[in-house]
């Protein structure tokens, strides 16, 4: 499908979108949506630099973490909006202005020496570098179960969008799908224990 | 068959009767602990790539496994490191069932170290990040025990280990390039700095020990000092690997001596820490945080006899680590904030958790000691300032302790004496003796632990 590596401009642009709006969104399903589309986004910046395979692998494995975290958020019954729970600001400008700070280190960073040795695309390494950004900001301002694994599944998607270019192997692909399937598996265990001991204190105080 | 394979197949068919077992806590450890002695028995002492007999049969187990073009290596040289871990693993799994482990412990106790053999296992080398954060998945599992209401701790154990993960990724992308081949050029220097964050997470040097505390706090302090000691050991394995294969990181001054101060720091606010603490537990994170200071000065020394410190420090760490949380952990049941009088209700975990203590502090007599005297005496080489924060931290720490040892010995109103079960007697006495007794004869074991890394003949020729 060469068409859609001609207009990768698109997914690259998208992913810094997403990762503004992974930011501002409090409702649970609708940062699941969003976790699955910068999967599909990310696959296909993907595509302008390996094997359609390669991209393939990784998207089932994030689109399959995606699914375990929403079965997980499903069948825990708590409540659909996840608040933010920490000292920091937590208003609508504020995860704003963090979601821009994480475009701009993103832009910044592409003119980094490290990332010019990697010889890929910049529109590429731009979409990456947004992705990786976005989970730090994302890791930065929440300690909830969900919005950590969110943050950390952007984080290594970003990651993954370079890593499987520059070393393009059966092996780093099927360890990297691991490592997402693992983060899922092991925040969705998380998010468990923490639904069952709240329903034990509700159960307390009735 | 492979012994890679066979390593991992039999690892998991442990774990499997121990999950099989869980609500029978004695049973599930005693299987996982003498599953994983039985490993460590065949890693160290059946031979691969040649034929041996069992029941009349001959076998030969080659000692590698190619998986989707990437090898698995069982070789002489990483033998005796993974034997090594899974005895270290069975030691400590061994009496966790007196303490009330998660059930699913003793099920992903060997997996754990399963993870870390195949770290130290893979080829190239470098993979070894994702293993170790495969084994940090399964520490988060056993750290968030059924029911937590807080889970920072396993969270952010998660999310730093992904973090170190990706780093050593990336630098070990660029070395494997060749981009890097000298420490003098800029881009050797961020590198080296992307690799110093991946491996001060790895071995939980301030900052990157925040987990911690939270994790000691939300789950049991035996669970927690078992992760603790599997990954540090993996952290530290991993680095030595590394320094064996790049000669120019071991020789470079700079990031040496950058080791030393970061190890003097975690010292000095390791033994600052813990004499502020009212909590055994934190006080019990923060004097270990001080010995993860020390281990990090005799690797930074660079020399063959300060690297062999650090790794006779990382075996004495797991009994008096071992030791102090088993002891801890009996205290905890009752109430870890407040202990006073409890050296008159629990005579034996009271005294336990004291000599554990000093011999994770490094006093003399203890299992602790031998590793810091030989730092301190001169063999590790180490610059003045900072043998003085060590002696001064050790000093601190002892205080520290002595002032435990009165809270705990202090009249309380309760001072009826209770009598411990026999299994956490043996245990404890146990643990007690082995503390003394290596710590004056240290020849009796550390020679052997120092051993394990003979097959990295270019970090000790």
């Amino acid at each position: 499908m060469p068409w859609l590596q001609d207009w990768i401009h698109i997914p690259a642009y998208a992913l810094g979108v997403i990762g503004i709006l992974l930011l501002l969104s409090n409702d649970r399903i609708w940062l699941l949506i969003l976790l699955t589309a910068q999967y599909f986004l990310s696959a296909w910046l993907m595509l302008g630099s390996v094997q359609p395979v390669t991209s393939g692998a990784i998207l089932l494995a994030g689109v399959l973490s995606a699914l375990m975290l929403f079965l997980t958020v499903r069948s825990v019954r708590i409540q659909r909006y996840e608040p933010y729970e920490l000292a920091f600001p937590s208003n609508v400008l504020f995860r704003v202005a963090v979601g821009v700070l994480g475009i701009l280190a993103s832009i910044g960073a592409l003119r980094a020496e490290i990332v010019q040795l990697a010889g890929l695309d910049s529109m590429f390494i731009l979409g990456a570098l947004f992705a990786l950004f976005s989970g730090f900001m994302q890791l930065g301002v929440t300690r909830s179960p969900l919005r950590v694994a969110v943050g950390l599944l952007t984080m290594l998607s970003g990651f993954s969008i370079v890593y499987v270019a520059i070393e393009p192997s059966l092996a780093v692909v099927a360890l990297l799908a691991l490592v997402h399937l693992g983060i899922a598996l092991t925040c969705s265990y998380v998010l468990l224990q923490v639904a069952g001991s709240s329903a034990e204190t509700l159960e307390d105080k009735a | 068959m492979n012994a890679p394979l066979g390593l991992f197949v039999l690892s998991i068919l442990v774990s499997l009767i121990a999950f099989f077992l869980r609500n029978r806590p004695r049973w599930s450890g005693t299987i996982a602990a003498l599953g994983t002695a039985g490993l460590a028995f065949v890693v160290l002492f059946i031979g691969f790539d040649e034929p041996f007999g069992v029941l009349g049969l001959s076998l030969k187990l080659s000692s590698r496994w190619v998986l989707l073009g990437r090898s698995f290596n069982l070789g002489p040289e990483i033998r005796p490191m993974i034997g090594y871990l899974y005895l270290s693993g069975a030691f400590l799994i061994a009496p966790s069932w007196l303490i009330k482990a998660p059930r699913y412990f003793y099920a992903l106790g060997p997996l754990i170290l399963a993870a870390v053999a195949a770290s130290l296992m893979v080829q190239p080398f470098l993979f070894a990040a994702v293993f170790i954060e495969l084994a940090a998945m399964g520490a988060v599992l056993v750290i968030v025990a059924p029911g937590s209401r807080s889970t920072s701790g396993g969270l952010r154990l998660l999310t730093l280990y992904t973090l170190a993960m990706i780093a050593i990724l990336i630098t070990g992308w660029q070395l494997e390039t060749g981009a890097v081949t000298s420490a003098g050029q800029d881009l050797a220097r961020r590198m080296t700095m992307m690799l110093g964050l991946g491996f001060g997470i790895l071995l939980a040097i301030p900052p990157f020990h925040i987990w911690l505390p939270e994790a000691v706090r939300q789950s049991n302090p035996y669970v927690v000092a078992y992760i603790v000691v599997i990954l540090q050991a993996a952290g530290l394995l991993f680095l030595f690997r590394l320094l064996d294969t790049y000669p120019w990181l071991r020789d470079s001054r700079g990031l040496l001596e950058a080791i030393q101060w970061a190890g003097a720091a975690a010292v000095l606010l390791g033994a600052l820490w813990a004499s502020s603490q009212r909590d055994a537990r934190l006080l019990t994170i923060y004097a270990l945080l001080a010995d993860l200071g020390v281990m990090l000065v005799a690797i930074g020394n660079g020399t063959d006899a300060g690297l062999r410190l650090a790794l006779v420090m990382s075996a004495s760490r797991v009994l008096s680590l071992g030791v102090l949380s088993l002891a801890l952990t009996q205290l905890s049941m009752f109430n870890s904030a407040n202990l006073r009088g409890a050296g008159y209700r629990w005579p034996l975990a009271s005294t336990t958790f004291l000599v554990g203590l000093l011999s994770l502090i490094g006093f003399p007599l203890t299992a602790g000691f031998p590793g810091r005297w030989s730092l301190l005496s001169g063999i590790g080489g180490i610059p003045l300032p900072i043998a003085i924060v060590i002696f001064g931290s050790m000093a601190l720490l002892s205080i520290v302790a002595l002032r435990w040892a009165f809270l705990l010995f202090s009249p309380d109103e309760d001072m009826k004496t209770r009598t411990s079960p026999t299994g956490e007697r043996i245990f404890m006495m146990g643990g007690l003796i082995l503390t003394v007794l290596l710590g004056i004869f240290p020849q009796a074991i550390f020679p052997w632990v120092v051993e394990t890394v003979v097959g990295l003949t270019r970090l000790f020729p």
